[in-house]
């Protein structure tokens, strides 16, 4: 356990490095709430309530997702892909631990990272320049958090999927390209997926994507209901069970193709 | 040239992903002005053809500076592995080498949706495309270009003073592709578009022109016609540019081994 | 007892085929050429505890692959291993946690980050006793000078510097088996004359086997008792230095300064390989020939101002086979 906690600590450290890495990442959050804001007081100047929401709770929903966003950034996709490209990944396995669980925790000690040098300023600045995002009901808190932490989970597991596929497909490069669109418009994290047409609402409902961002931040604002909060959750659970199972099979496969091939 | 079109068939299954996968980007970009306008009618006075025209024209600015000047976006790394080592040995101005370096045939899949989009709103939008526009479409295109290449030249620049793995760069690939360029500048506070017009000129690649092509009004009056004022302040600011980047030049500092 | 012991290992690679032009880029999408790379063809081993080895060949001749199986990063394709009586591949946990492996070519540090973090992590993951740890540092101070450099971020390190930080990485867990896949390339004199302390020292005071690549003949000559030659995937010779160069080259060549020369001079066994205005080279198997008897024959007919014997040369041995394989 211990070396794990200090993989954690060695990301940390390395993401302090340079001053530079720290400023601007945060700068494109404040940019980002500015940017979504500002594009809902244009759209509600017209309409006071869309789709049973107000300004403020929308206001909110850009703020809040801008902070579980600035949490949830992982890694694993792309140093999977770097270190494919410079033939360094079979090395990994010279070091007695598991390499997934090494993964997780080089993840985590970004979300840590993250937390610490993003949190607080972002929700200063939020509060100073937009509004205090306030839950709609202060006793879903525990359940709000709760989801945030699955939705880390669960997107963590879909970069690991696509971090092993790029494994895989070493030759078709680096496939955040593929995850970054499908995320950023599936996921619900900018423009919540109520607004989109119902053919492609459907189609998300079977996706793992719209259970990332939206449901946390839909239980936020208070868009579903007890019961209706509750089932989301539950089936983010679902879906990281499913995934969790699917990855350990996966890396089985990868693991023995690593094995063979070299790196 | 040659050299950067070979180095891209090494990888034809990666060109595969990316000819698949850019033009999504952009298609989500128009999906999500569609989205928006057709559920609010209008968005300050843009239709959603006009935001089309507009988004279009960005991301045809977009595949042009990655054609001719990707190589600018590498800078940080250049300077952190010392890499640009390389590129000062040639006897050779060292900013020109960059450049011609930089020539990359992958822009061509950066360009291509944003064609297909702006021609689908002019088509729609019925413009007038006489030679006067014309000649002020080709100003725009250049001008938005070199603004774009100047805004990643400084960038690129502040890692001669300063470590960074990129930061300001990657910064300025969202700023640009999701927040100024997707969506028309007057959605701002006045105090932005005064920043976004007067420090770092993103408003002329594109919202002003569509401005001006569109026959809108633009948040400052300005008095000289808009798409004129993009090329002119593209070559001031791509030159103001430069000049940060040979000052940064001087402070290079090569890497240990 | 043998501590490592490889039989039969063979390792092969399927690789694509890449042609040139847009023609060969489709071709390469629908219909990819596949080569076979036979890295490894029949390469049997086995090595003492205690024992230094030098593994040397050509680029591409297999000796990261072997190292790469040894260690378990590797499966054969068929062939047995054994190191320190396990299969790496089976018990890879147990095997890769008492050995150590450095890559010249591949850094296993943290890039952005002060040495001394790595150095710390592996303590971590390799349970090492505070103890152990310490002493280890201690002697890795004093073989290499690594304190001064433990507070410095490994991009700032020179590449000197940074080898040794790699090594001393690979050693703090005192491993029983040290895999070197060329650790000396591209040092600098002095640089190469620390690491050769080392390996020296730490496999004296620690009984540490050791397999050490490298393209410096110079690093065998000064470590290694004993050599192994691969080329093309076979080993084509295993065995003491000294044997393999003396059989190899068994050739000496005596040089003679003279005033005048003597084109025609022959001796049983003998060969004028060249002759100058007042220079003459002849060569000579000591198996046969006696130095001193040739150098009597010879004063005899012409007259010696100097006169020089040269070894013969572990470059031309190892070009030799080389050549043959
Ligand atoms: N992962 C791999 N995939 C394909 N070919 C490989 C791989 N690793 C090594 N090879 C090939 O196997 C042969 C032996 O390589 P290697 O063991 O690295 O040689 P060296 O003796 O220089 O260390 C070379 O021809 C190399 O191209
Ligand atoms: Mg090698």
């Amino acid at each position: 356990m211990n070396k794990y906690l200090y993989i954690m600590r060695i990301k940390i450290i390395s993401h302090l490095a340079y001053d530079i890495d720290v400023i601007f990442p945060l700068l494109l959050n404040f940019v980002w709430i500015i940017t979504m804001t500002s594009i809902w007081k244009y759209v509600y100047a017209q309409n006071p309530d869309i789709h049973g929401v107000s300004l403020p709770q929308m206001q909110t929903y850009a703020i809040v997702s801008t902070l579980v966003g600035c949490f949830c950034r992982h890694e694993v996709q792309e140093e999977l892909y770097y270190r494919m490209r410079q033939g360094t990944i079979a090395i990994d396995f010279i070091r007695p631990m598991n390499l997934v669980v090494s993964w997780l925790f080089e993840d985590i000690g970004n979300m840590v990272n993250n937390l610490l040098k993003n949190f607080v300023p972002i929700l200063l600045f939020a509060v100073i320049f937009i509004q205090v995002p306030l839950p709609q009901n202060l006793s879903i808190i525990p359940l709000f958090v709760l989801s945030v932490l699955l939705c880390a989970l669960l997107l963590w597991l879909i970069s690991l999927f696509f971090g092993l596929l790029t494994v895989v497909w070493v030759d078709f490069g680096n496939l955040g390209v593929i995850r970054d669109p499908l995320l950023k418009i599936m996921a619900g994290s900018f423009v919540p997926l109520w607004f989109f047409p119902g053919w492609f609402r459907k189609v998300s409902d079977w996706l793992p994507f719209k259970y990332t961002y939206q449901t946390p931040l839909s239980i936020y604002i208070g868009k579903l209901s007890m019961t209706g909060s509750l089932a989301a959750v539950g089936i983010q659970a679902v879906w990281i069970t499913v995934l969790c199972v699917c990855m350990y099979l996966f890396w089985q496969k990868v693991k023995k193709r690593l094995l063979i091939q070299g790196g | 040239m040659r050299c950067a079109v070979q180095s891209w068939f090494e990888y034809p299954l990666e060109m595969l992903c990316w000819i698949i996968f850019i033009p999504l980007y952009s298609f989500g970009g128009l999906l999500l002005l569609k989205v928006i306008s057709t559920q609010f009618s209008e968005i300050g006075g843009w239709t959603f053809h006009g935001l089309a025209f507009f988004y279009g024209l960005g991301i045809v600015t977009h595949g042009l500076h990655v054609i001719f000047f990707f190589a600018v976006w590498h800078t940080n790394y250049m300077v952190l592995n010392g890499e640009f080592d390389r590129i000062l040995l040639y006897p050779m101005n060292p900013f020109f080498m960059f450049i011609i370096q930089s020539f990359n045939i992958a822009g061509y899949i950066d360009i291509t949706p944003g064609i297909i989009i702006f021609t689908y709103a002019c088509l729609k939008l019925n413009l007038d495309w006489n030679a006067v526009a014309i000649l002020k479409l080709i100003a725009v295109l250049i001008g938005g270009t070199l603004i774009r290449t100047g805004i990643f030249m400084i960038a690129g620049a502040i890692g001669f003073f300063r470590d960074t793995r990129n930061a300001v760069t990657n910064f300025m690939v969202d700023f640009l592709a999701y927040n100024t360029t997707a969506f028309p500048l007057n959605i701002y506070p006045y105090g932005i578009q005064v920043i976004l017009t007067f420090l770092i000129p993103v408003g002329f690649i594109n919202t002003y022109p569509a401005q001006d092509f569109m026959g809108m009004d633009n948040t400052f009056s300005i008095p000289i016609n808009l798409s004129l004022c993009t090329l002119l302040v593209g070559i001031a600011f791509f030159l103001l540019a430069y000049g940060f980047f040979r000052f940064g030049l001087k402070h290079y500092k090569s890497t240990g081994s | 007892m043998s501590i490592i012991k490889a039989v039969h290992l063979r390792k092969r690679f399927i690789v694509k085929k890449k042609e040139p032009g847009l023609k060969g880029a489709l071709k390469g999408i629908f219909a990819p050429k596949k080569i076979i790379i036979n890295a490894l063809d029949d390469v049997s081993f086995s090595m003492k505890k205690g024992e230094i080895i030098g593994l040397i060949g050509p680029n591409g001749a297999g000796k990261s692959t072997t190292i790469k199986i040894l260690t378990g990063i590797l499966q054969p394709l068929s062939g047995e291993v054994e190191v320190m009586g396990l299969n790496p591949q089976k018990k890879r946990a147990e095997v890769v946690s008492r050995i150590g492996v450095v890559f010249g070519q591949r850094s296993q540090l943290y890039w952005d980050i002060r040495l001394g973090e790595s150095f710390e992590l592996f303590r971590r993951i390799y349970r090492i006793p505070d103890e152990e740890y310490n002493a280890n540092l201690e002697l890795m101070d004093s073989l290499l000078g690594i304190r001064r450099l433990i507070d410095i971020p490994v991009r700032q390190l020179s590449l000197g510097q940074r080898m040794r930080g790699e090594i001393v990485s690979a050693v703090l867990h005192s491993p029983d088996i040290l895999f070197l896949d060329e650790p000396t390339i591209g040092l600098d004199i002095q640089a190469k004359r620390n690491i050769r302390k080392f390996i020296r020292e730490i496999n004296q005071k620690k009984k540490t086997t050791i397999i050490l690549t490298t393209h410096d003949l110079g690093d065998v000559q000064e470590l290694c008792p004993r050599l192994v030659v691969i080329n093309k995937g076979k080993i084509i010779e295993d065995g003491a230095l000294d044997a393999i160069v003396h059989r190899l080259a068994p050739e000496r060549i005596l040089q003679i300064d003279t005033d005048k020369v003597k084109k025609d001079f022959t001796y049983p066994h003998c060969k004028m390989i060249k002759c100058e205005e007042n220079k003459m080279w002849i060569s000579f198997n000591r198996e046969n020939v006696s130095a001193s008897k040739l150098i009597a024959a010879l004063s005899a007919e012409v007259r010696i101002n100097d006169l020089q014997v040269k070894e013969p040369d572990i470059e031309d041995a190892i070009e030799q086979i080389y050549g043959e394989g």
